[in-house]
């Protein structure tokens, strides 16, 4: 029995209780504090510059707003989006959109097929891979600037040549024909990060599946159909959405790449950089609210795409 | 300790990008500008001239600051709604408009007018009358409100390669029309201050023929674009005279001389494509007094105007009133479209999709008032503007295209395989004998001439001008000259709406404009904005024998197209088909026309 008197050293307390709990709670609050305030800047960051930005787009969208000025607002209601919808351009910029959504796969299947060559025992596969990636960090306004000089008609590397072999020159940039062939090249070009992808995707296949067909007297096309393609489709899949969104956005090439602004015949004129124009060239006529409308509706193009692809999905990628 | 430290960190951090917003300088006013390096050293030049003196007597010190022309206009548009940022900067003119409507320039006609010692009266007028505008109106009369005064202007001429002239046996000389009777005479020497003996010694070919008064002669065969090219004779003399303006027969036929679909050997004899190029078509429609806009009411009912087929009208009498603005024309002016279209007065015509008008549904002519003035001589018929702007579309046409029933002449590159570096370098690379551009390409085109070894002059744009009897070569007597016309390309100085210091904005923007401000340019080598300085100025070694050509511009040059609206996408309407495939053969020309006017008098409807 315990002496009441003499208590054991083990039931014996530094101090007291009320004292361990309220210091305790009180580290307890500032790291609440700490870690509330951590986590609310990037949240603060998204309410700032990504939440109110696009409620605000939304808001405009549905206003005509010919400057910068945002008190210059006048609700109009749905009036830029019939204006758009009915528009011309607008049906022009979505062909042009779509030709060059050509290049998701064109570049998927060229990277596939540069992936696996590269995953054959080559004597320079690095330095392949350095020189295929390498247009992929670069600059996209600086590499399509190089391309101008390439395709320029006069003095570019491609015409010297033709008109070096007793070829007429080609007016890549400046024909309509031409145009958006050459851009779709230019962004093959840069498509080296999904080499990279691809190449990930094929080094992560299970090896001893394929051995096991392969001794079981498989074909090599039979290997990659039936155990190499069901192994890569979720990077596959991945790309697609991913290049498919970027595709649709395409801005940048076509700013850059024409002489006066909208390319030969409005060839350049995609969806984003229509936008982008309506909003920031002709601010003045057309101006932020129609702007605004625009990218909404490119927008939910988007999201509608995305889904029907994760539906699609569901019947060609496989993720055992 | 720790917690100081955090707060004198967050502090910092919070503070520094206020001290971007805020503007830490005690100047008062802010001045950004970009440019090249000639540009911006004149800029800084005039900044410090005018803090030492004027500033410095009304307590304004001006604070320049330089930007990277790269994203210059993006930079003024994102501070365009901020209360920092300039209070005076430049705007080109394709901004101008555009800036305005935005409600981000600031009207500066009762500031400027406020400044009442510093007198800019003698401001080349086309100059300050691009800053005026009345937004309601779309117009930039001369009561309009005016938002700004131009820094400095770029005239454009006809840069020329005299090497490759010379080298095809033209003689070229530099005699203004009014010495060349003397010149021809033996009397005095022409402005390079050589005699006809003098290239008589060097041309003996050129003994006994009088040059006429022409910018491009042939002794045996001039074109005409009725008779066709034929190459010169050998025993033909060709003068060209960089004092006086071709006419557009004289351009062609000089051009076909160094294209190798006229002349074979002219690639191999002179290295060329091409021998000509001009991006723009104003020299062809404003010479007639065309233009592409017609307002049809006198306040900004706006329409395009480009493929109007009726005759221009001259005043060659001693004057004439206009039936329906009652404006006087006084000779050398042509008349409105108000004036010379049958149409009552205060009424409105309407455009039909040829590029005619209509009034109460019927197709309406000329004025009869009109035709009436022309047949006594006080007015006198010029080509129709679409005449005069197909003219200036054959020039880069393929020869099997299609433009109201004839061919192109393909003695011009297509203006869309050009940029504006990439057309000079086609220039003085050799690829072309002549190219319409601006003042600003003066250095460049004299360094290059020197490492490639060429000799190059400018000479006046070309302009109508239509002699008594083209096939007689000395004939030079006229039946009447168009309006000499031109593109210069001028830079402003403006103000935000939300600038602090207007009142000293406005000073510092009146002083630059004024002689205390351009008499420096002029020092220094740059055009000033006046005609009384023209004289003072100290051109730089690279500059033309014939520089003249360019401060003579000044006076009547006026803005491109690209400056008549908020924005050029009105342009895009009828430019971008035409060039891309009108031009490229892959669309008619009367497939084109067909819509042209419609589509752009739609998209008008905007502005």
């Amino acid at each position: 029995m315990r002496d009441k008197e003499n208590p054991e050293f083990s039931d014996t307390r530094l101090f007291k209780n009320n004292t361990a709990s309220s210091a305790a709670k009180k580290l307890k609050r500032r790291e609440d504090i700490e870690g509330t305030l951590m986590a609310i800047s990037p949240f603060i960051g998204y309410i700032l510059f990504g939440l109110f930005p696009m409620l605000l787009s939304l808001v405009v969208s549905f206003t005509e707003l010919k400057s910068y000025d945002i008190t210059r607002m006048k609700f109009v209601g749905f009036d830029n989006y019939k204006t758009i919808l009915t528009s011309e351009m607008f049906y022009t910029s979505v062909v042009n959109t779509l030709y060059y959504c050509l290049s998701v796969p064109v570049n998927m299947v060229s990277a596939l097929f540069i992936a696996n060559l590269l995953t054959k025992p080559l004597k320079a596969r690095g330095f392949a891979r350095t020189v295929l990636f390498l247009p992929s960090v670069c600059s996209t306004v600086g590499v399509t600037l190089m391309w101008t000089w390439i395709y320029e008609a006069n003095y570019g590397v491609i015409n010297t040549f033709l008109s070096g072999i007793g070829l007429p020159k080609v007016g890549f940039m400046t024909t309509k024909e031409w145009f958006m062939p050459s851009v779709l090249f230019l962004s093959l070009w840069m498509g080296g990060t999904n080499i990279v992808l691809m190449q990930a995707a094929l080094a992560n296949v299970d090896s001893s599946l394929k051995e096991a067909a392969r001794i079981d007297g498989a074909r090599e096309i039979t290997v990659f159909w039936k155990i190499t393609f069901p192994g890569i489709t979720p990077t596959l899949f991945y790309m697609l959405i991913m290049n498919l969104i970027g595709a649709m956005q395409e801005m940048a090439i076509m700013q850059v790449i024409t002489t006066n602004g909208v390319g030969p015949g409005y060839r350049a004129v995609t969806l984003t950089y229509y936008l982008y124009r309506m909003a920031f060239t002709n601010t003045a006529t057309d101006g932020l609210g129609m702007g605004s409308a625009l990218s909404w509706i490119v927008a939910i193009a988007i999201i509608i795409i995305t889904r029907i692809n994760f539906r699609l999905s569901k019947k060609w990628v496989n993720y055992d | 300790m720790k917690k100081i430290l955090c707060v004198i960190i967050a502090a910092v951090l919070f503070s520094v990008p206020l001290f971007g917003c805020g503007g830490g300088s005690n100047s008062n006013v802010k001045f950004w500008v970009y440019g090249d390096e000639s540009e911006l050293e004149i800029y800084t030049i005039m900044t410090d001239e005018f803090n030492e003196t004027y500033g410095k007597e009304n307590g304004i010190k001006v604070d320049i600051s330089t930007k990277p022309p790269g994203n210059y206009e993006s930079l003024i548009q994102t501070v365009s709604t901020s209360k920092s940022g300039p209070d005076v900067f430049l705007c080109v003119e394709d901004n101008f408009k555009k800036w305005v409507n935005m409600g981000f320039l600031t009207d500066m006609t009762d500031y400027l007018d406020a400044v009442t010692d510093i007198d800019v009266s003698d401001v080349y007028a086309t100059t300050v009358d691009r800053l005026r505008y009345d937004i309601g109106n779309n117009t930039s009369n001369p009561d309009d409100p005016l938002y700004g005064l131009p820094l400095d202007t770029k005239p454009s001429a006809l840069y020329y390669n005299e090497s490759m002239f010379n080298k095809a046996g033209i003689i070229v000389i530099s005699v203004d029309a009014e010495n060349l009777d003397a010149w021809n005479a033996g009397e005095i020497a022409d402005n390079r201050g050589k005699t006809r003996a003098d290239y008589e010694a060097e041309y003996p070919e050129l003994t006994g023929v009088t040059v006429p008064e022409k910018g491009y002669y042939r002794s045996i065969y001039p074109y005409t674009a009725d008779v066709g090219w034929t190459y010169p004779d050998v025993n033909e003399v060709l003068v060209f005279n960089n004092r006086i303006a071709m006419n557009w027969d004289e351009i062609e036929d000089l051009a076909m001389l160094f294209t190798p679909s006229y002349n074979a050997s002219a690639a191999e004899d002179f290295g060329t494509d091409f021998g000509y190029f001009t991006e723009w078509w104003f020299n062809y429609g404003w010479s007639v007094g065309g233009d592409c806009l017609t307002d049809l009411s006198g306040n900004g009912d706006w329409n395009f105007s480009l493929l109007d087929y009726t005759p221009n009208y001259m005043v060659t009498g001693e004057s004439y009133t206009g039936a329906y603005t009652g404006k006087t024309y006084v000779p050398g002016e042509t008349l409105e479209h108000l004036d010379k279209f049958d149409i009552p007065a205060g009424e409105i015509m309407t455009p039909d999709n040829e590029g005619g008008y209509t009034y109460n549904g019927v197709k309406i002519g000329i004025r009869q008032s009109v035709t009436e003035a022309a047949a006594d001589g006080t007015l006198t018929a010029l080509p129709s503007t679409r005449e005069a702007f197909t003219r200036y579309l054959k020039l880069g046409a393929e020869k099997t295209a299609d433009i109201e029933g004839e061919g192109g002449l393909a003695i011009s590159p297509n203006p869309l395989t050009f940029s504006t570096r990439t057309r000079m370098n086609y220039f003085y690379s050799g690829k072309m004998a002549m190219l319409v551009d601006y003042s600003s390409y003066m250095a460049t085109v004299s360094e290059q001439a020197e490492e490639r070894g060429f000799k190059w002059d400018i000479a006046p744009l070309a302009v109508y001008k239509e002699y008594v009897d083209p096939l007689d070569p000395g004939c030079d007597e006229t039946v009447v000259v168009g309006k000499t016309a031109g593109q210069s390309n001028s830079k402003a100085m403006v103000s935000r709406e939300r600038a602090q210091n207007k009142e000293a904005a406005a000073k510092f923007i009146k002083w630059m404009a004024s002689k205390a401000g351009q008499s420096i340019r002029a020092e220094n080598g740059h055009f000033p904005n006046q005609k009384e300085l023209i004289s003072d100025v100290v051109f730089p070694g690279y500059a033309p024998a014939n520089v003249k050509a360019f401060s003579e511009a000044l006076e009547f040059q006026g803005a491109g197209d690209w400056w008549y609206m908020a924005d050029y996408e009105w342009i895009n309407v009828w430019a971008v088909p035409l060039n891309s495939e009108v031009r490229n053969g892959t669309m008619t020309y009367d497939a084109w026309r067909a819509d042209a006017v419609n589509d752009t008098n739609e998209r008008l409807k905007l502005y």
